[in-house]
């Protein structure tokens, strides 16, 4: 009746990343309390050489797809993506950290651990086809975040902003337990493809429709899509800035992914119940995220909405997917969070290059006249504003052409319609962002910025590949990505 | 002997009514301490619920690991900590509190019609029935083997989570000196 799994060489291959990253929070954990390892040097060394091994691992997770430990672990494009992804934002944030004011605060034993070990659990939740599993998976990468958000560099206005997240993140953790419950208690397994099996006959039951709308509920409140965003604002503006571009962009990768996988293969059966929460988490997200972030002052809260309203066109090509079994709203998805992830840590890698310990929350004035002084700075931030707002020749114009163009082929014209709306109300707040940089006097005095270091500096080389793949992605390169991601697109794709 | 059948479907009304009782008590009592004790009465109904459903192993550890380890921490925690009775507050709606009431109470009018169904007519092989986990060896047995085997990765990462639960905890309640009031 058991049999013990057996463990093959691909199995190892694909845990590779997770048991490196494990291993390595472990050998942080103990240099903390260590005599002679617990400087920030020393720190560090297992910190960089932990996630640059994670990256080599990641990138040679077998491309078929396969199944280990009864669906616990998954190999295949996806989960190699999605896992190269995470672990690469992960191993750009830290070069960002190593230069900010609170890099010495990050580069602790213990901020590392928790650091390492949240990421592990991130990888665990994009490489999973069980409940179970992605349950444990997000739970690992929650805790790590609520903590780190608040301490590592402790003040008043950071750990507010991790209670509101820790306590509005326990209950959406609930809901979305209460629903995976319930979609056991109705199909009586734990896998996806199990339920994916099931559902046909039983798509209609009421244990079904409320798991998978609580599920829904829970993954919306992790993608931050209005209603379920109050804390986002609070939880970006008040976290070091490197780990506001972490979780901006790590949390987002590992949801759409799971999102993927339910909507379009457990759920995919059961489009009419899903599809109208989703159309209305859609619409409510893209329209106040855009205008919330209209009358911000303060850039990362600006940031913040503006990530809420990102998470909004995302969702509206999850809706595509409610009438369509191929892989083009998928490969949308995929595209436009590629986008979305290169050009906020772009923005933020702008904004950390600002900082300083004693300005550490920098305002739209702050920017004034920007260009006179910083003129790379600010013509990469141009470009990450263009990129944002949509407009060509940037990333985000393709990004939001598939998206919609996915849409449009689902004949969702309202949603898109919405969408095109949107986009014209971001143009302002992006736009008055570019014209404050390049027109305006200087309103602050300079010297509450960070002065230019004049060497070459990590955050300036993230930045600088981050402009170059945005201006590429959104010029020569769309075709060239969007052909590779067929094969991930239809691994996803159950018809 | 017809009456008999309607035992167990009673015994889980009662059961769940206490239960219900209990969690409403742990929230609206005064005395932190009295709300630890009502929780660890309301671990032990549910305890009491998992046995009815012959889930023996499951009732031993909820009465073992959180109504005997975990609730007396949190005494212990209330203890240290010397916290005193709340002091009494009117109960007052205000405009915002009663909205919020009756959007609960639409909520959970909601999600009761949804659940007021049977179970659906499912049959998977992930599922023993209460016959065949007697027959592979009890609960206990089966219990381990599936976590041993089937959940071995989740259970594995489990353990990292605690992990980092702990090291959590510790970050959190150290009294850092870099503290700043801003």
């Amino acid at each position: 009746m058991f049999s013990f799994p057996e463990i093959t060489s691909s199995f190892y291959y694909t845990a590779a990343p997770v048991l490196i990253l494990v291993a390595g929070s472990m050998v942080a954990l103990l240099q903390g309390v260590s005599q002679g390892f617990a400087s920030r040097r020393s720190i560090e060394v297992t910190a960089w050489l932990t996630i640059f091994a994670a990256i080599v691992a990641a990138a040679v997770i077998p491309g078929e797809q396969a199944e280990f430990l009864a669906g616990g672990l998954l190999s295949g494009n996806l989960a190699r993506t999605g896992q190269f992804a995470i672990l690469a934002i992960a191993a750009c944030v830290m070069m960002m950290m190593r230069e900010h004011h609170t890099g010495a605060s990050f580069f602790r034993g213990e901020v590392a651990s928790i650091f390492l070990m949240l990421v592990s659990g991130m990888l665990v939740m994009v490489s999973s086809d069980d409940l179970v599993t992605l349950f444990v998976g997000l739970e690992l990468a929650s805790i790590g975040l609520y903590v780190i958000l608040g301490y590592v560099q402790p003040n008043r206005r950071s750990q507010e902003g991790a209670i509101k997240y820790f306590i509005l993140g326990s209950v959406a953790a609930a809901i979305l337990l209460f629903g995976f419950a319930l979609l056991y208690a109705a199909t009586g397994t734990m896998r996806l493809s199990g339920i994916v099996a099931a559902l046909p006959s039983i798509a209609n039951h009421g244990w079904v429709r409320l798991g998978a709308l609580l599920t829904l509920v829970g993954l919306g409140f992790k993608l931050a899509l209005v209603p379920f965003h109050m804390w986002a604002p609070d939880a970006y503006e008040s976290a070091p800035t490197g780990i506001t571009a972490f979780m901006a962009t790590t949390v987002k990768v590992m949801i759409l992914t799971v999102a993927l996988r339910l909507f379009s293969g457990a759920f995919s059966t059961m489009s009419e119940v899903w599809y109208p929460a989703m159309l209305i988490l859609a619409v409510l997200s893209m329209v106040v995220g855009n205008i919330m972030a209209l009358v911000q002052t303060n850039l990362k809260r600006m940031l913040a909405y503006s990530s809420i309203a990102h998470s909004g066109y995302m969702a509206v090509a999850i809706c595509a997917l409610s009438t369509t079994a191929t892989g083009l709203p998928i490969r949308a998805i995929l595209f436009y969070l590629l986008t979305y992830v290169l050009v906020s840590l772009g923005a933020f890698a702008v904004v950390m290059s600002l900082e300083t310990a004693e300005n550490d929350q920098l305002t739209i004035d702050d920017l004034s006249g920007l260009a006179k002084k910083r003129p790379w700075l600010a013509l990469s931030m141009t470009v990450f504003m263009f990129s944002f707002g949509g407009m060509p020749p940037t990333a985000g114009f393709i990004g939001k052409f598939f998206v919609f163009n996915a849409a449009l082929t689902n004949h969702l014209y309202g949603l898109v319609f919405i969408g095109i709306i949107g986009s014209a109300i971001s143009l302002f707040y992006y736009l008055r962002l570019v014209v404050r940089m390049y027109m305006a006097e200087p309103v602050a005095p300079f010297g509450a910025l960070k002065p230019a270091s004049g060497g070459f500096t990590l955050t300036a080389a993230v930045l600088a590949i981050a402009v170059v793949t945005t201006v590429l992605l959104g010029t020569i390169l769309p075709g060239e990505v969007m052909e590779r991601l067929v094969d991930t697109a239809t691994e996803v794709a159950r018809k | 002997m017809e009456a008999l059948y309607l035992v167990p479907e009673m015994l889980f009304y009662v059961l769940a009514g206490l239960i219900l009782l209990s969690s409403v008590m742990v929230v609206a009592a005064r005395n932190p301490v009295t709300s630890a004790i009502f929780l660890v009465v309301d671990l032990f109904f549910i305890a009491a619920l998992y046995a009815q459903l012959d889930a023996h192993f499951t009732a031993a550890i909820q009465v073992l690991v959180y109504a005997g380890a975990i609730v007396v921490l949190f005494v212990f925690v209330i203890m240290i900590l010397n916290l005193k009775p709340e002091a009494v507050r009117g109960i007052r709606f205000s405009v915002g509190e009663a909205v919020v009431f009756l959007i609960t109470l639409a909520g959970f009018v909601i999600v009761g019609s949804e659940l007021a169904h049977t179970a659906p007519d499912v049959t998977t092989s992930g599922n023993l029935g209460v016959a065949a986990i007697e027959l592979a060896g009890g609960n206990t047995y089966v219990v381990a083997m599936r976590m041993f085997t089937a959940f071995l990765w989740p259970f594995e990462m489990a353990s990292v989570l605690i992990l980092l639960a702990i090291v959590a905890c510790v970050m959190v309640a150290k009294k850092d000196k870099r503290v700043t009031k801003v």
